[in-house]
């Protein structure tokens, strides 16, 4: 009786330690868990490489690769699009209403995207005359079965760049009017150039005002997109005296070099 | 003491030898051998799920959401802007539906302390720009949804969040 006394006791306990030990699993589980569903709520669309760079020719020219990190299939569209350039500020935007298709298309352009990667190619159907083309590479993913969470249905677009490079560089530019903006402290000096090369090169070099006052300054280097016109600007005008000045505008873009003068009145 | 200066000395003696030892070895990273690599440019986007309700609206007041974007950007500037996903012009441009129905006034987004803009405006509101490189930088997009009465159905719209590189 007592021997059974104590293997009750002992079972007891040993069930006693088991249970505590396994509880203690079951607690360290559910602790990780939180943070784990929490995480499978977030999610979302990388591509890589951002900027794709080859030279144009007929063919395959190029992959990349889109990772779906949600927890959802996605439906995936990619689409190149030609850039707009802003002539200010020289930034770039994909135009929504053009595409690039007649000349490059990803392959495949539309899929179901399981969680995961998935590796794609851009193929050149045609070259064009220039001999490159510069667009954004747009990947819009939505859910495949649309849950609206709260109300809100969130859709992804990421757009990266794409750079088909000449195989001969034609650099070119067209020098245009030079004009005074801004106001008081903040009067700038700026030239319109548009690129009728067929290159990105960026396009830098020096301004020299003469006049009433006399002022030497740097061209930011700007990279201009093919066919697009952007303002170089020559620096700032303020503490200059009123009166008439004339600008020599020393450009250049890779080895080819450009010089224009242009009057203008303060 | 003839001991005692053995003694110290040999102590200094172990003490200094490691030490100089490691100061000949070379440095393992400027060892002769160029370290560097390269890293494939990467753009990436995240979401997170809205935590309050837009989809019912129990009486007239301005209620607010918000969600988190967080990026990554190895080329800068990148831009991050805010769409209406489910129409590009009419009346239902930025404004959230249920059916025919849809609320007067528009569905409304700022990041940060900016001042919220609407999304019927045929410009998409820019909603943050980052001009250095960027990892996981999170931004907070706030939602604004003016409600002039009780609106019941369950209201739903699709936000077109984009992620884009500023450079060609």
């Amino acid at each position: 009786m007592k021997r059974a006394t104590s293997r009750l006791v002992a079972g007891a306990l040993s069930l006693a330690v088991v249970g505590s030990a396994t509880g203690g699993v079951i607690a360290a589980q559910a602790d990780d868990a939180a943070p784990r569903a929490q995480a499978a709520q977030q999610g979302g669309v990388q591509i890589t490489p951002a900027r794709v760079e080859s030279t144009a020719k007929k063919g395959t020219v190029a992959s990349f690769t889109v990772k779906n990190s949600t927890k959802d299939t996605l439906r995936v569209t990619v689409t190149i699009r030609p850039w707009s350039q802003n002539r200010a500020t020289g930034q770039v935007a994909i135009n929504k209403r053009a595409n690039l298709s007649p000349y490059v298309v990803a392959s495949p352009q539309v899929f179901d995207l399981r969680p995961g990667t998935r590796s794609l190619k851009l193929n050149m159907k045609r070259t064009t005359a220039s001999g490159s083309l510069y667009g954004g590479i747009q990947v819009f993913a939505k859910q495949k079965k649309k849950k609206a969470t709260n109300g809100i249905i969130p859709q992804y677009e990421v757009i990266g760049a794409l750079r088909l490079n000449p195989r001969v560089k034609r650099p070119n530019l067209r020098v245009g009017a030079a004009d005074v903006v801004g106001r008081g402290n903040g009067r700038a000096l700026i030239l319109a150039v548009r690129n009728t090369g067929n290159t990105l090169d960026p396009v830098s070099g020096t301004v020299k005002i003469t006049g009433p006052t006399g002022r030497t300054s740097t061209i930011p280097a700007v990279s201009i997109v093919p066919g697009q016109v952007v303002y170089l600007r020559g620096g700032s005008l303020s503490g200059m005296k009123g009166g008439n000045y004339t600008a020599t505008w020393s450009i250049t873009q890779g080895t080819k070099r450009y010089t224009a003068k242009r009057t203008f009145r303060l | 003491m003839k001991l005692r200066t053995m003694l110290a000395g040999a102590v200094i003696a172990v003490l200094v030898a490691p030490t100089a030892a490691l100061a000949q070895t070379p440095d393992p990273v400027s060892g002769g051998t160029n370290v560097g690599g390269s890293v494939p440019s990467f753009l990436e986007l995240i979401l997170t799920q809205p935590s309050k309700g837009f989809a019912a609206f129990s009486k007239a007041k301005s209620y607010e959401m918000s969600f988190d974007a967080q990026v990554t950007a190895t080329d800068a500037p990148t831009l991050l802007t805010l769409a209406d996903g489910d129409a590009t012009s009419g009346s239902k441009l930025g404004h959230i539906s249920v059916g025919s129905k849809r609320l007067a006034a528009p569905l409304e987004a700022a990041v940060g302390r900016s001042p919220f803009q609407p999304l019927d405006s045929a410009v998409d509101p820019l909603l943050t720009k980052w001009t250095e490189s960027a990892t996981r930088l999170k931004s907070t997009v706030k939602l604004r949804q003016k409600v002039t009465g009780k609106s019941t159905g369950n209201y739903r719209k699709v936000l077109l969040v984009t992620l884009s590189t500023e450079t060609p």
